[in-house]
């Protein structure tokens, strides 16, 4: 079973490029097929072309705030069931992210174990 | 003729009888030959107890003895207008006043051979026109003291003015119906038209005025309303809008005004803040943001010193992975460092909310210990004691607390190798107790440790590391719980930091 789910990809979406490598190199080192975006009004058109396993997405970004591609992909059909972990340095964080609709909240800084135990909660 | 003398002498005696004027009759040395009985009766005596008698021996008076042997000397009538005299025998009476005249009488050889003394008692007289004299002083004297305070009055009322004048915030006076009595040039510029004469209602209406939520106040809720239920207000934060179309936050204060303890009327004043208010919500913006884009290089640094570390782990490099910890944990320092310039920045503009629910407080404290224990090599943790009940908290912030005055433990007692957590219950609150064998903090320093930027030197001169808000923080967070929080310590013997928290749900948390 475990193996299966990991050949599901993880879509990254963060606005800072060294947030994006670094978690890329630790869920590849896990063997997860991960893409990465570095702005979040990109989601859905990224999501329509291959649905991912699991998103994680920074909350607060330049190009599109990562609460509000939260709603847009949870109200639509297609989406909706997509599991989504947000990702912010924000201390009220972990508020925002709920009243978005995410599934769970790491905040930043976060334990790279922390990472592995929520992503393989929801893949 | 003897007949006619005859009959004017009867006359004579029966006018001497019955007039209300004193008449005496003396011989040349002053003794009396005569009184009427008007005379007799005013000096006191009986008649056959004054003939044959020297006046001044029955009424002793060195003046008139001088003024008499005068008349007597140079044969001249002496003629007074209210002379003052006091009876010796009669002190009753008080000084009495008399309109009197002395006429020398005189023989057929020119010498003065008596006196008729004859006196008007004119008491009554002096004494009516001594009280209108005094009446007329009096209001004299009253019309002064009102000329004065007239001038107090305007010159109370000329500095009023000035203050008014010279005062940069708007100030309106209103009287009981609430009507706008007085104002100065600030109201005016504000309002753009005189206020005097418009109700309160009517003015708010030109002012907009809403509360911080946006919604109009009604006029229960108006500040003069206030006033004029007796009531004062302080820095009471409004928004309105003046008739320029300007929006400002404005503090408004507002005082009744009271004669006799009735309420007369209100004085309402506000203080443009606006700017003060843009610029607070800037810093807010600017301090979220910098603790935001702080914490971004930071969690890149974290992800990757934790990738090296399992690196180092499986490559078996123990020596690596120390470094490499070391790394983490001056990471976490510095995460923890930008969270509390996030915290106070919260604090101060009254926005640190908390998250309150009914938690487990002795697993909170475990788990404190056992995530500080990870961290320190140096000292051991102790827990002691028990907390059965749940207490309503907010879990990440008494972490916080907790996690916070063990790491000061640690941090201020270098030397020592263990520190003590001491939990209990006692009446309606639990105490958490954190004790360390360290330097301990002098008595001037007691009260400012939960100062903002208040930091401790040793007692050696040496430095600690932070900022100085740790404690502040702490503090406040316990406050919000309507806990307290405190130190014992002693100097180079340790201190104990606790702090309580309320078992029973406090009013506010229902």
């Amino acid at each position: 079973m475990k193996r299966q789910f990991k050949d599901k990809t993880i879509l990254v979406v963060d606005d800072d490029p060294g947030i994006l490598e670094v978690i890329k190199i630790i869920l590849e080192d896990r063997g997860y097929f991960v893409r990465t975006l570095a702005e979040g009004s990109f989601v859905e058109k990224e999501v329509e072309k291959e649905l991912p396993g699991l998103i994680l997405i920074d909350l607060w970004m330049s190009g599109g705030d990562g609460h509000e591609v939260i709603q847009k992909l949870r109200k639509k059909e297609t989406t909706k069931k997509i599991p989504i972990i947000a990702l912010s340095a924000l201390n009220n964080g972990e508020e925002i992210a709920k009243k978005a609709g995410a599934d769970d909240f790491l905040g930043k800084p976060f334990n790279i174990e922390d990472l592995f135990f929520l992503v393989k909660k929801h893949l | 003729m003897a007949n006619i003398l005859k009959r004017e002498g009867e006359i004579l005696k029966v006018i001497t009888k019955n007039t209300k004027v004193l008449l005496a009759y003396l011989d040349r040395d002053f003794n009396f030959v005569e009184v009427n009985s008007a005379y007799a009766k005013s000096s006191g005596c009986k008649k056959k107890d004054l003939i044959g008698k020297n006046h001044f021996q029955l009424f002793p008076h060195k003046e008139n003895e001088r003024i008499f042997r005068q008349v007597k000397k140079t044969g001249k009538t002496a003629e007074f207008y209210r002379k003052p005299f006091e009876y010796p025998n009669q002190p009753e009476k008080g000084v009495t006043y008399w309109d009197w005249t002395l006429v020398p009488i005189k023989n057929q050889k020119h010498q003065v051979a008596g006196f008729v003394f004859s006196l008007i008692d004119v008491t009554e007289d002096v004494k009516n026109d001594q009280e209108k004299e005094r009446l007329l002083k009096q209001v004299e004297l009253e019309k002064e003291k009102a000329r004065q305070l007239a001038i107090e009055e305007e010159k109370r009322a000329s500095e009023l003015d000035a203050v008014f004048t010279a005062l940069t915030d708007p100030l309106f006076v209103y009287d009981l119906e609430g009507i706008c009595v007085s104002t100065n040039p600030a109201a005016l510029e504000m309002l753009g038209v005189s206020p005097i004469g418009l109700t309160r209602q009517k003015i708010a209406q030109q002012f907009l005025v809403q509360d911080m939520g946006g919604h109009l106040l009604n006029n229960y809720n108006l500040p003069s309303s206030f006033t004029l239920r007796g009531e004062v207000i302080n820095d009471y934060k409004l928004m309105i809008t003046s008739v320029h179309g300007k929006k400002m936050v404005v503090l408004v204060s507002a005082a009744p005004i009271k004669i006799d303890n009735q309420v007369v009327g209100g004085v309402v004043t506000m203080r443009d803040i606006s700017e003060k208010e843009e610029l607070e919500k800037q810093k807010d913006a600017f301090i979220a943001v910098a603790s935001h884009e702080l914490k971004t290089p930071v969690t890149t640094l974290k992800a990757y010193t934790q990738i090296l570390n399992n690196k180092f782990n499986k490559l078996r490099d123990e020596r690596s992975q120390h470094y490499l910890n070391k790394m983490d944990q001056q990471l976490n320092k510095l995460t923890t460092l930008i969270s509390e310039l996030l915290d106070v920045t919260k604090i101060e503009t009254g926005k640190l909310e908390l998250h309150k629910e009914k938690n487990d407080l002795d697993q909170l404290v475990k788990e404190v210990i056992e995530d500080i224990q990870q961290i320190t090599t140096t000292h051991q943790i102790i827990k002691k004691g028990k907390i059965e009940k749940k207490i309503s908290l907010d879990k990440d912030r008494i972490n916080q607390v907790i996690t916070n005055l063990l790491l000061n433990a640690i941090k201020y007692s270098p030397k020592a190798s263990r520190v003590i957590v001491n939990i209990f219950e006692e009446k309606d609150e639990v105490f958490i107790e954190v004790q360390d064998f360290g330097i301990g903090i002098s008595k001037d320093n007691k009260d400012k440790i939960f100062d903002r930027f208040f930091r401790v030197k040793g007692n050696h001169g040496e430095r600690f590391p932070g900022l100085g808000l740790g404690l502040f923080i702490c503090s406040e967070i316990i406050k919000r719980h309507h806990g307290t929080i405190g130190v014992k310590s002693r100097e180079d013997k340790g201190s104990t930091f606790f702090f309580t928290l309320p078992t029973k749900l406090h009013e506010e948390a229902i």
